[in-house]
């Protein structure tokens, strides 16, 4: 059934998209991400103009985040405190963001921005993700006990000053590791049209050193501010807030979680891990692929103002 | 009548031009409306050739020409380079009155039915098109710009919005002619100018223009507008729908 984007001005296959809002919500029920990092470059490789895939995607996060929280908040897994300190930096980040997309956006460089940032960072996460994954399996196998890092040790960064009581992470910290990361998350979230769970989630557990069962509730907490700001900015300024392929993929992806929180119950964290750092690999790889081949054809057009 | 006044109908008859010959154009429909699952368009335009017996059994070949052209705006042609070992944009070029759709067809290959000038003068083929530079690009060189220009059209080409049929508009009789408009779905939505040319031994006898338009209709063109002129709102209620999604979701999958 084909089905007209009024703002992408194109007409897609609506199984095709409601499908993908299901395959993404289903890895992201299954690893508890929001999924947005795969959804805006699957969005592009089916053809969807990255300007209108990044903003699309970040009014699609803001569906499942919000489905993920309560279903989080009901577990009071979800610290607060914690989230509005991110959520302060994040804001200040989107805006900043919204700076810095526009300038590229003036410069006709916006496509490559968005290519290379998901390249560094699928890069980098996916990496980290495959190593860590992989010395795990291996420790596993080899019969020896996986210590849990532990909770509550503090390092440098939270001697620093400002410090607030995180009641439900127990932690007694700085309030400015939270914020800059609030702020690097927020910034790239409006660039990349992601959550930033992918970043927020280990930053959360290594460098800020919460427990493990607060840090997935409190990045959702986050990630819904960001993303409704991130969406709401991209409308405002850039009119690239396609509502039809939104609705598409929110449908998709929230009866896709749903499976995929059922699926992941079945396995290993470690697994889990792995399987979903080959995949953040593959697609990061792939972007970085068309970024170093020839393009097929050199020249490429903007319609601007009618004239 | 007197031999001197047949005489002089004579001489008329055999020098003027053939005017008596019209064409009288019409569309299957004149406005293209974009709904909900619009993936494209088929428009036939179609008509009939009116003239006088002169016109009919002239050896002279009769021809049709059909030029269909949308809403025109600016247009920015870039093109890429190798920079830091990554493809990026390099160079760009910006166009001025660029049609957003363009149809010509015709019923012979356009260098038959035309002088090279009245090609020209009514850009009849997509290689005929007139593409300024924008007053910021008007200093490129020459080159540059037919590089670009040239990379514009192909691109059109393959997004099927640019089309060149030299054959086929079909005539019928010297009476009736026909043609058929595949309209693609990513047509641009404004006011076209749909125009019919009547040509014989290459001069042009007549021409006439049928009104068509392209718009979104009903909730497309609803949520369109409401994007462009209340872009905040819009932004605010999609973040509330979504939300509102969210939260039902997970009400409709609660575990125990």
């Amino acid at each position: 059934m084909q089905i007209y984007l009024p703002i992408a001005e194109m007409s897609v296959n609506a199984f095709l998209f409601l499908g993908m809002g299901g395959a993404v919500g289903f890895l992201s029920g299954m690893f508890g991400v929001g999924g947005g990092f795969l959804m805006t470059p699957l969005l592009i490789f089916l053809g969807i103009p990255p300007a209108v895939a990044v903003a699309t995607g970040a009014n699609q996060i803001v569906a499942s985040s919000v489905s993920g929280v309560i279903a989080h908040w009901r577990q009071k897994s979800v610290d607060f405190t914690m989230g509005f300190v991110l959520l302060a930096g994040g804001t200040l980040g989107s805006l900043v963001g919204n700076l810095v997309f526009g300038a590229f956006l003036e410069a006709g460089q916006i496509d490559l921005l968005i290519s290379l940032c998901y390249v560094v960072f699928l890069g980098i996460v996916g990496g980290l993700m495959l190593v860590e994954s992989i010395r795990v399996i291996r420790k596993s196998n080899a019969g020896q006990v996986v210590g849990l890092r532990k909770p509550g040790q503090h390092n440098w960064v939270h001697g620093l000053p400002l410090k607030i009581r995180f009641r439900r992470s127990r932690l007694y910290i700085s309030a400015i590791p939270p914020f800059v990361l609030g702020f690097f998350v927020g910034l790239l979230a409006f660039i990349m049209g992601v959550g930033g769970g992918f970043i927020m989630v280990p930053a959360m557990i290594y460098l800020l050193k919460m427990p493990t069962n607060v840090v997935v509730g409190t990045s959702l907490f986050q990630i819904i501010f960001v993303a409704a700001l991130v969406t709401i900015v991209h409308a405002a300024n850039y009119q690239t807030v396609d509502f039809v392929l939104a609705l598409l993929l929110l449908i998709g992806s929230v009866v896709g979680a749903q499976f995929g929180a059922q699926a992941g119950r079945k396995l290993r964290g470690e697994q889990l891990r792995l399987l979903l750092g080959l995949l953040v690999v593959a697609v990061c790889l792939r972007l970085a692929f068309d970024l170093v081949v020839p393009p097929a054809d050199l020249f490429s057009h903007d319609v601007g103002e009618p004239l | 009548m007197t031999w001197l006044r047949l005489l002089t109908v004579l001489f008329a008859a055999l020098t003027s031009p053939a005017r008596a010959g019209e064409v009288v154009p019409d569309l299957s429909s004149s406005k293209v409306e974009i709904n909900s699952n619009f993936g494209g368009a088929e428009l036939l335009l179609f008509g009939s050739i009116t003239g006088d017996a002169a016109l009919r059994e002239s050896e002279e070949p009769l021809d049709v020409a059909v030029i269909i052209r949308g809403p025109q705006s600016l247009v920015t042609v870039r093109q890429k380079a190798r920079v830091a070992g990554v493809w990026a944009n390099a160079d760009a070029i910006t166009f001025q009155h660029v049609p957003g759709f363009y149809f010509v067809a015709a019923t012979r290959p356009f260098e038959l039915i035309a002088t090279e000038e009245l090609r020209a003068s009514y850009e009849l083929g997509t290689d005929k098109i007139l593409i300024r530079p924008a007053p910021e690009s008007a200093k490129r060189a020459p080159e540059d710009l037919e590089a670009f220009r040239e990379a514009l059209i192909r691109q059109k080409k393959r997004q099927r919005l640019y089309l060149d049929k030299p054959a086929e508009v079909l005539v019928k009789n010297k009476a009736l002619f026909r043609t058929e408009i595949p309209v693609p779905a990513t047509v641009p939505v404004g006011d076209y100018q749909a125009r019919v040319f009547l040509f014989q031994g290459g001069r042009l006898l007549h021409t006439e223009m049928v009104p068509l338009s392209v718009d979104k209709i009903g909730l497309e063109r609803w949520l369109f507008t409401f994007a462009q002129s209340l872009p905040f709102l819009y932004g605010i209620a999609a973040v509330l729908i979504a939300a509102l999604a969210g939260w039902i979701a997970s009400l409709v999958f609660r575990r125990t």
